[in-house]
């Protein structure tokens, strides 16, 4: 079974992007939403595999989904990426104590994004 | 076989290379342990491959030399003077068996029958021969593969950031070797315990990693407390960073230091060296602080790569190079900026794939440096003059082509010393100086160049004396009024100095005029500083590499001429090209017309002129346009062109078009002759 990656990212390029990048990956399944709420309807109505969501979003941002998501039982040892254009370590440290699996910085390459979503999947 | 047999021919030169110059460094402090363990090293792998390449007598002389080392080793017997001795007849004779391929032919077997007869005479004295040694050495406890040590204990939280701690192993495994000891103390009492929870942590030893930045990739997703890499890059293993503490942590799980060493041993494929000794003596060993003040030298790990195919390697990336210039032309026509974009990105790229490519070729000067030794060392003796040879900068590093031909210039530069400018040792203390010639061999790199310098303090050139016999050989007449500097340079030219006055060492009848040929073939140049009884200072400037080169490219009439830009003084323009001579500064110099000389018609508008400097002199090039500098890469002309008179090379243009390489030595050369 394919495994499922929901990207959430209120910038519409980072989403077709990312589901460019994930597309070629065989295993992987895409889905996108463009805030916090929307992506809370997928984790509802899909077993998602593996989160990749923006921090700063309109709404619900990324910590907040985290901090949803978290809280579902099933979802709580899922791994979650978190993307982000902060470079300050103190803002990342406070995504990783919400028990991020890791962040990764935008922009990103292309290659080291896809080995690390499958590293989060342990996908070989 | 034939094949293999060249392979450990080739090895072995390599291996008798780095043994003359621990000889010579033995010879000078016969204490030092180092090079009597290399030592013993080298002829122990020489003796292990020689029987299996079919090399019989060269395995049945190793291993009686072998013998001989080992009783040195064990401080059995002391190194001195005639243990040297044999040592270097060995290298020599081993080097002549490698080209009669072991066949001991006339002469060689009489120094075998020697060599043989010195080494069983010195272990019958000693009696110890029987001790040969498969042993490791004493008192050290060295590894030569790099390996990592990693204390890893993640955040007992770890599961809930969605990471399987576990998951770093299945990595590890796949990338390398590893020894994981599962530490058990973080858990917690029963009532405390909690099933969501990690309380696990390991102490690892990895092995089989490129770099440790693999291995950080491996630890990832854990942060940075969760996690310690020390790595072990090769030496002794008690040098390590941290080593104490790391064997303090070690303690818990109840194993054996012997033991834990095998088992690092069995992990890096038996790189330790020295087990037995280490783990016996390991409280007794004191001697390690002697050892921590000299220089610790860093072991890289090398590979050995075919020069042709290297060759071939810059060839193609010339190839790409030649391309990629040619499509940025046609990207800069078509007006597409995002096809702009990607041919500079690529021509980036391709410039620092040719910039690293170049530097595969590079290998440091020190290699020139050994035989430099040994010939010094030999040619003091003969003469019975006493020479410090002292060498700087052997870093400095050069493209191998370079080196390869720069052998023969350089050598035949300090023979010179030896033979004429260092005085016999009565004749130093006469005037005050120390007994001890001194010759400095000095690399450095300045700009694209890299200079090197060779220095005596003997008894200097005397530009009259110079003048003198200039004039009586006729290379200068008598009225000629030449500065020191001009004379100085006048060593270099044919026919200065001849046969009967070179002695029989440095002689062969070639004069310096063959070094400064050598040396301009390769774009460099040579010239002499001198004071009279204080000494001489010769220097060599040199291109880093041969393949790339920096020009002016130029038209004349329908072709393209590139002037190699460390000539170029400036440019300027010229009423009259068809007078010999111009006025340049305060200087009347002479004006080479490259439309005349390359046979194009003449053309009727305004010429340019590079001015150009070689060596003192001054020159006028005139061509008909200046356009740009360019980074040209060099291919040899062809076959038809190969022996153009001034011409040194050719390179592939941006649109395709062939441009010739103007060779200025050559030109100023060509120039004389069809004067005169």
């Amino acid at each position: 079974m394919k495994k499922k990656v929901l990207i959430v990212d209120d910038f519409e390029n980072t989403r077709w992007i990312v589901q460019q990048i994930l597309q070629k990956e065989e295993e992987l399944e895409v889905l996108s939403a463009g805030n916090g709420k929307e992506a809370l309807q997928h984790f509802e109505s899909n077993q998602i595999d593996l989160l990749v969501t923006d921090l700063n979003m309109p709404e619900m941002d990324g910590i907040e989904l985290v901090k949803a998501v978290r809280a579902k039982d099933r979802y709580k040892f899922m791994p979650i990426i978190m993307l982000t254009t902060e470079r300050n370590p103190e803002k990342k440290q406070k995504a990783m104590d919400i028990k991020v699996t890791t962040w990764i910085q935008k922009p990103f390459e292309q290659g080291q994004f896809r080995k690390i979503i499958r590293k989060a999947l342990r996908l070989k | 076989m034939e094949n293999y047999q060249a392979r450990f021919s080739h090895e072995v030169l390599e291996l008798l290379e780095g043994l003359e110059g621990t000889l010579l460094q033995l010879e000078n402090n016969p204490q030092d342990a180092e090079s009597i363990a290399e030592l013993f090293r080298v002829v122990h792998t020489i003796k292990g491959t020689a029987s299996m390449f079919g090399f019989a007598n060269m395995g049945k002389l190793t291993h009686d030399v072998e013998d001989l080392f080992q009783i040195v080793r064990t401080g059995e017997l002391n190194v001195n003077e005639h243990i040297i001795k044999i040592s270097f007849s060995t290298v020599d004779l081993l080097r002549s068996m490698l080209n009669s391929r072991d066949q001991l032919t006339g002469d060689l077997q009489k120094k075998f029958d020697t060599i043989l007869h010195d080494v069983k005479q010195i272990l019958a004295e000693n009696n110890n021969a029987d001790k040969t040694g498969e042993t490791p050495e004493k008192g050290r406890l060295s590894y030569d593969q790099s390996m990592f040590y990693v204390r890893y204990q993640p955040d007992s939280d770890v599961l809930e950031r969605g990471v399987d701690p576990l998951g770093v192993f299945e990595e590890l495994e796949e990338e390398g070797q590893f020894l994981a000891f599962l530490d058990l103390n973080l858990i917690p009492s029963p009532e405390d315990f909690d099933a969501e929870k990690t309380f696990l942590a390991w102490d690892i030893f990895c092995s089989g990693f490129d770099d440790q930045e693999v291995l950080e990739d491996i630890f990832m997703f854990f942060l940075e407390h969760e996690y310690t890499i020390i790595p072990f890059k090769g030496g002794e293993i008690k040098e390590i960073d941290q080593f104490d503490d790391i064997l303090k942590r070690l303690e818990q799980y109840k194993i054996d230091e012997s033991d834990l060493f095998e088992q690092l041993d069995g992990l890096c494929n038996g790189c330790l060296y020295g087990l037995q000794e280490e783990s016996a003596n390991a409280q007794t060993e004191e001697d390690s602080d002697d050892r921590a003040e000299e220089p610790v030298q860093e072991t890289r790990e090398m590979i050995r790569v075919d020069a042709g195919r290297l060759d071939e390697l810059i060839n193609l990336v010339s190839d790409l190079v030649t391309l990629n210039s040619q499509l940025e032309l046609r990207a800069g026509e078509l007006n597409d900026d995002v096809l702009q974009k990607q041919v500079s990105g690529l021509s980036k790229l391709s410039k620092s794939f040719r910039d690293n490519a170049l530097n595969l070729r590079l290998i440091p000067v020190e290699t020139l440096t050994i035989k430099m030794h040994r010939m010094v060392r030999d040619l003091a003796g003969n003469l019975g003059k006493k020479v410090d040879f002292i060498t700087e900068g052997t870093n400095t590093e050069l493209d191998k082509n370079i080196i390869r031909r720069l052998e023969g210039p350089v050598l035949h530069i300090i023979r010179n010393c030896l033979d004429h400018a260092i005085e016999m040792p009565d004749e130093r203390i006469a005037q005050n100086k120390p007994e001890k010639g001194l010759v400095r061999f000095i690399a450095f790199y300045s700009g694209a160049n890299v200079f090197i310098q060779i220095q005596d303090d003997g008894r200097g050139i005397d530009p009259e004396k110079v003048k003198k016999k200039a004039v009586n050989k006729g290379m200068i007449s008598a009225d000629e009024n030449i500065s020191d500097e001009q004379a100085y340079n006048l060593i270099f030219e044919p026919g200065f100095s001849t046969a009967e006055e070179v002695s029989d060492l440095s002689g062969r009848g070639v004069g310096l005029d063959s070094v400064k040929k050598q040396i301009a073939d390769m774009r460099g140049q040579v010239d002499v500083e001198s004071e009279i009884n204080l000494g001489t200072s010769f220097t060599i400037k040199l291109p880093l590499t041969l393949s790339i080169i920096d020009t002016l490219m130029t038209k004349v009439g329908k072709h393209t001429l590139l002037v190699p830009m460390e000539y170029v003084v400036k440019t300027m323009f010229v009423e009259n090209i068809n007078k010999p001579n111009i006025a340049y500064e305060d200087s009347i110099i002479p004006l080479l017309n490259m439309g005349k000389l390359m046979e194009e018609p003449p053309s009727e508008q305004k010429m340019r002129a590079i001015i150009i400097r070689h060596y003192n002199k001054r020159y006028a090039i005139a061509v008909d346009h200046i356009l740009r500098d360019y980074q040209a890469v060099v291919k040899p002309l062809g076959a038809y062109n190969r022996h153009h008179p001034f011409f040194s090379g050719s390179s592939i243009m941006g649109d395709g078009s062939l441009a010739v390489i103007l060779d200025i030595n050559r030109l100023i050369k060509y120039q004389k002759q069809n004067k005169s």
